[in-house]
């Protein structure tokens, strides 16, 4: 049983290996070759060769399906891909470390140790197929995130992120388990196998009431940690007090997982449910809780349309970068739910493309922010000065920042493109309408930073070296 | 001219140079299994690529991709009256499992290939004289523009002609923003920007609803989609593509951000605005609105009619009354645009014949004009009426161009302003003829506003705002020479023209 989660055992023992290390030596931030610090070389050399153990975890790598722990955890093809996301990124955010670091001349484990626990806590709940598995998971990433969120001693922003992220955080935790509490009583059980096959087999008039109940707060907990938009206050203060490289990992880490954890539910387990309450002459008013003619597809779609409202309008007054793409973030979460809420096979690959495409766009505007001086990535206006300082930089913030806004060759027009035709396809043709009409309005404040970084005569001196062959 | 600065070996040399290295990747291309209207509509970039590859000035740059676009435009014109009849060649290049992007090559879209190097030809030729910081920059853009524009004359598929038909605004809105000239430029190129973002994302979601109904968003399998579809559904996608082109044309409501676009922009932005961009409006009602849409684009061709004339009356009377010659010359685009959409639909050949007649004179015409505004703004630093007087007097050069110029504008015989007119209204009589007759009211109107626009300028007294009179430079002087001739020229033939459009506008255009 060991031999299939080698992968997460090698995650384990890197931890150990670096809380020793961090005991034992002092270690500098850079004593590798001049270059970089000893734990972030080791982990990024582990990371690259746990692939290896990732792709022998699965052995037949297509379509095979193995159940560990009292089918408790979960291998198969979904997970494995969500992993593979999770080492790319974590890679990147290391290397956003090194460099984010050396303005402090010295290395500090915590950072490193506690985002490789919020790593392990994500690895494990991709791969979790049982209700309590994925709380831990939660509760392991989330506590490590609320320290990371308060890492920077030296500003009391960074104090109130922390502070923000812990109260919300645990709200949204209590919401999750009252939520696995209420499937407990109503079905006997927590495990996924055993609850899909609860909701097959059952007849929609033998239903608990309270099974809806458990779903729906379920749900909420997991769109609270996500931030999508009637739980987003806390996403917007935690991304502008936090450290600059700990809200990068906030940005892309958990999103990967959380939305990989909502596909599995949604397209996995709970479907047999909502197709037998969708095809049947059930009455509904005989459930007190009339949500939305109570079905959750409905409740993920109202959220993800307001969050595509709410970022878009949010974005427009902010002068914050940090803040800015914050808003930016609870956009794409709406796009990405809202495509995993139509419910077709077709839309959920729209949602995977789009968080792809999303990761890779993130990872750009950070790896810019945290390459630039401190000062000038803190805000909107300040940002002019970015064309006098480093052309190269600012041409490619600008193609990151077209790509976000959609438009045509960049990846990020090809993403929202297959959006647009899944939720034309499915007949959704007034909510595309609304969409399109909202998204013009989210284009705008990725062009108002354009138009600081290049249009002010004084600043721009020209495209980089490189644009010249 | 370049040649008369730098020497002539110097030039030579690096032609050399730069075409060995641009057949060399043609050739790696061709045998990479790229077909040679795809290595044809990327000459743009291949010279960009070769010019930049050698090391010299960025004049004798300019200069190298002036040669190219040249052989291009040749070899255009000879592809179109060779074989202009034809849909002769199919370029497929697998990129998505449906997706297909398709080039192909017809007498439309030589004819907007040869429009679209005749401009590009005089703004890399002239582009020296007009912009003075950051000028390989702005090659970069100049050929991203050209390359796009290639693309979208010969894309087939609708999706590929919406993604460089959008893709456009990128270099454009940078255009617009970096080598504008007053601090209102980023007002303008926002509104440029999201004026045909917000028309062209709701024809994106038209495309969505129809890529549902269709095999493959090829040509040929749209034109046979209309059979399909109800009434009411055609309907509400015609509208949606109709705002898209008519953003882009721009008609009545949404002609906003075109003056103040005009005004902000470089020289040579406006001159690629007005000479090419606002004919994809133009270009996509002839090639995608109407042939796909033929049952709508009858109903509902009155309302069209309606919003041309508002556009051409509007925009002509309210050019009588601007300061700022760039927003006389931009009032005069509207009214030639809307004059050739009106041409467009109105389901006769003389009337969409002497429509892609217009369009192509114009963007000639009001290229020539924008680069005389653009001469006397690099002199004396203003483009209001009011501080010029008496220019006949210093710059008899300058005067005799731009008096040709404004005669073409406005229609009068020798020049090609006077065909596009007269046949649009040959085709239209057909169809209203108080109509034509209002449309005409515009020309009467235009002429007054353009002669006294002359008059103010060039003739009276000296004043002392143009003081150092310094007449046309040698460049200056061949560009417009250049447009002029080729006006005069196409006036005289139009059936050079014509013989292009005849066959697709027989056979697709007309219901």
């Amino acid at each position: 049983m060991l031999y299939y989660i080698n992968f997460e055992i090698i995650i384990i023992f890197l931890i150990l290996g670096i809380i020793v290390n961090s005991v034992l030596f002092e270690s500098k931030i850079k004593n590798l070759f001049m270059f970089v610090s000893y734990p972030i070389a080791i982990s990024i050399v582990t990371l690259v060769f746990s692939t290896c153990a990732l792709y022998a975890q699965s052995n037949c790598f297509w379509n095979f399906k193995v159940l560990l722990f009292f089918d408790q955890y979960i291998l198969d093809f979904y997970s494995t891909f969500a992993k593979f996301f999770l080492i790319f990124s974590l890679i990147c955010i290391l290397i956003f470390l090194q460099a984010y670091l050396l303005r402090y001349k010295q290395f500090f484990n915590e950072y490193l140790i506690l985002i490789l626990f919020a790593f392990l806590g994500l690895v494990i709940m991709v791969s979790s197929y049982d209700f309590l598995v994925l709380y831990l998971a939660i509760e392991l990433q989330a506590l490590s995130s609320y320290a990371l969120a308060a890492l920077r001693t030296d500003s009391r922003f960074s104090i109130e992120a922390g502070l923000k992220y812990f109260i919300t955080g645990t709200v949204a935790s209590i919401f999750f388990l009252l939520g696995v509490a209420f499937i407990y009583l109503a079905s006997g059980t927590t495990n996924f196998a055993v609850l899909s096959h609860y909701l097959i087999m059952v007849t929609v008039q033998d239903m608990n009431p309270l099974l809806f109940y458990g779903i729906t707060f379920v749900i909420v907990g997991l769109l609270a940690k996500l931030g999508a938009v009637p739980f987003h206050m806390w996403l917007l203060d935690v991304y502008q007090g936090s450290p600059l490289v700990i809200t990068a990992f906030f940005s892309i880490l958990p999103k990967i997982a959380l939305v990989f954890t909502i596909g599995r539910l949604y397209y996995d387990i709970f479907t047999p449910g909502f197709i037998k309450l969708y095809f049947s002459d059930f009455d509904f008013k005989l459930v007190p809780l009339n949500f939305f003619s109570f079905d959750s597809y409905s409740l993920i779609f109202i959220v993800s349309v307001l969050s595509i409202f709410f970022g878009a309008l949010g974005g427009l007054v902010q002068v914050n970068l940090k803040r800015l793409f914050a808003y930016s973030s609870i956009t794409n979460i709406g796009f990405i739910l809202l495509s995993i809420s139509l419910g077709s096979i077709e839309a959920f690959h729209a949602a995977l493309f789009y968080l792809i495409t999303y990761i890779f766009l993130a990872i750009n505007f950070f790896a810019i922010l945290i390459s630039i001086r401190l000062f000038t990535a803190r805000s909107v206006i300040t940002i002019l000065d970015l064309t006098g300082i480093d052309s190269t930089y600012s041409l490619l913030l600008a193609l990151n920042l077209f790509s976000m806004a959609g438009v045509p060759p960049l990846a990020g027009f090809f993403s929202k493109l297959y959006i647009y035709f899944v939720l034309v396809d499915l007949g959704y043709i007034y909510t595309s309408i609304f969409i399109v009409l909202i998204s013009i309005f989210s284009v705008f404040f990725y062009i108002r930073i354009i138009s600081n970084l290049f249009f002010s005569n004084k600043r721009f001196r020209g495209f980089p070296e490189f644009v010249f062959l | 001219m370049f040649g008369f600065t730098v020497e002539i070996t110097n030039i030579l040399k690096a032609i050399m140079v730069s075409s060995f290295i641009f057949f060399v990747v043609c050739f790696v291309l061709l045998i990479f299994g790229w077909n040679w209207i795809i290595i044809l509509s990327f000459i743009p970039i291949f010279s960009l690529y070769a010019s930049f590859c050698i090391k010299t000035t960025d004049e004798i740059r300019a200069m190298v991709m002036a040669i190219f676009t040249f052989l291009q435009l040749l070899i255009f014109i000879y592809l179109g009256t060779v074989k202009a009849n034809v849909i002769f060649d199919i370029a497929h290049v697998f990129l998505f499992e449906d997706i297909y992007y398709a080039l192909r090559i017809d007498g439309i879209a030589l004819l907007f290939a040869i429009l679209t190097n005749f401009v590009f030809l005089v703004a890399y030729l002239s582009s020296r004289a007009y912009i003075k910081v950051n000028y390989a920059e702005f090659l970069i853009q100049l050929a991203t523009i050209h390359w796009l524009l290639l693309q979208c004359f010969f894309a087939f598929n609708l999706l590929f002609f919406y993604i460089f038909f959008e893709a456009i605004l990128i270099p454009m809105f940078l255009l617009i923003g970096i080598w504008g000239s007053r601090r209102r430029k980023i007002f303008a190129s926002y509104l440029f920007f999201m004026y045909t973002l917000s028309g062209s994302l709701i024809m994106l979601l038209a495309i969505c609803y129809i890529a549902t109904l269709v095999p493959s968003l090829l040509w040929e399998d749209l034109i046979h989609l209309h059979p399909h579809l109800t009434f009411f559904v055609e309907s509400i996608l015609f509208f949606c593509f109709f705002l898209a082109f008519a953003v882009k044309t721009p008609m009545f409501p949404f002609h906003l951000w075109l003056p103040e676009a005009h005004v902000e922009a470089p020289t040579l932005g406006s001159v690629i605005l007005a000479g090419i961009l606002l004919k994809l409006g133009g270009y996509g009602m002839l090639r995608f609105l109407i042939p796909i849409f033929p049952n709508a684009s009858a109903n509902y061709s009155y309302l069209v009619y309606a919003i041309c004339l508002i556009s051409v009356l509007y925009s002509a009377l309210i050019g009588l009354c601007q300061l700022d010659m760039k927003k006389i010359i931009s009032y005069s685009s509207i009214t030639h645009m809307n004059f050739s959409v009106a041409g467009l639909f109105s389901n006769d050949l003389l009337g969409i014949q002497g429509a892609i007649y217009s369009m192509f004179s114009h963007g000639l015409i009001s290229s020539g004009l924008f680069m005389c505004v653009g001469v006397l703004y690099d002199r004396y630093k203003t483009r209001l009426i009011g501080y010029y007087s008496g220019l006949g007097v210093g710059m008899p050069l300058f005067t005799v161009l731009f008096f040709l110029l404004i005669i073409a504008n406005v229609g009068i015989p020798p020049f090609s302003g006077f065909i596009s007119e007269i046949v649009v209204l040959f085709g239209l009589v057909h169809v209203n003829r108080i109509f034509v007759m209002l449309l005409f009211l515009s020309s009467i109107f235009m002429t007054i506003n353009f002669f006294w626009f002359f008059n103010r300028v060039c003739c009276g007294p000296l004043t002392k705002s143009v003081f150092g009179l310094k007449d046309l430079s040698a460049d200056e002087f061949v560009s417009l020479f250049f447009l002029v001739f080729s006006s005069f020229i196409f006036g005289l033939f139009p059936s050079f023209i014509f013989s292009f459009s005849l066959v697709f506008v027989e056979h697709a255009v007309l219901y």
